[in-house]
């Protein structure tokens, strides 16, 4: 599974650039949140205000999953 | 004298053991030829047109693209459904048609003045997936008819 690192007050853009719709969501504690999906080209943003671990996940995908380690 | 019962005896017993040995073997080939070949050993387990066939393929889609937001019992508790306020649909009592969960499905929910966080999944899903899905969601509503 893919891991990213990042720190607290740290945003992640997540662009789509696949031909079609992705709808990232996450339900772990350190942050969760549901970007809705959205289609090529487009991106959305989120910042991580905690730190923890976020699983983040496509809806629309059940195979697609990221790890984001978020530290102090 | 008494030996030679005996051996007639036994020889007599051997004899309806075989008999009916044969008679069991006659059976079970005759009823396996009697049967359609892919009700024996192969073939289809479900006609791929019939319904249950659909049902059974629209549980699959269902458990693969729909059960985080609506849950096992697609009553609506998925483990994604405490992110949504109104929480995602309860499709065990929902009251609309088959046309409407088509259109749902495959525009999304904010298409159709609903949730705008349930996904269009019409370039996701084939028109056979969908339709089995719809067929699934009919076969387990619970709503009171009428």
């Amino acid at each position: 599974m893919k891991k990213l690192s990042v720190k607290v007050g740290d945003s992640v853009k997540f662009l789509n650039d696949d031909p079609f719709s992705h709808n990232v969501f996450s339900l772990s504690d350190a942050k969760s949140f549901d970007l809705g999906s959205y289609g090529q080209g487009v991106s959305k943003s989120i910042t991580f205000d905690k730190a923890g671990t976020v699983e983040v996940e496509c809806a629309v995908h059940p195979d697609m999953k990221l790890i984001i380690e978020v530290s102090e | 004298m008494k030996r030679d019962i005996l051996r007639r005896m036994v020889a007599f017993a051997i004899a309806w053991v075989v008999a009916l040995l044969a008679l069991m073997l006659v059976g079970t080939s005759a009823s396996a030829a009697g049967r359609p070949a892919d009700t024996v050993s192969q073939g289809a387990l479900l006609p791929r047109d019939s319904g249950e066939a659909k049902v059974f393929r629209g549980g699959l889609v269902f458990s693969t693209y729909c059960v985080t937001c609506h849950g096992f019992n697609a009553d609506g508790n998925g483990r994604a459904a405490r992110l949504y306020n109104p929480k995602p649909a309860n499709l065990r009592m929902s009251d609309k048609n088959d046309t409407y969960f088509g259109l749902i499905i495959r525009m999304g929910g904010e298409a159709m003045a609903r949730s705008p966080f349930m996904p269009p999944w019409g370039a996701e899903l084939t028109d056979e997936q969908t339709n089995d899905l719809v067929a699934y969601l009919r076969s387990i509503n619970a709503r009171p008819k009428g």
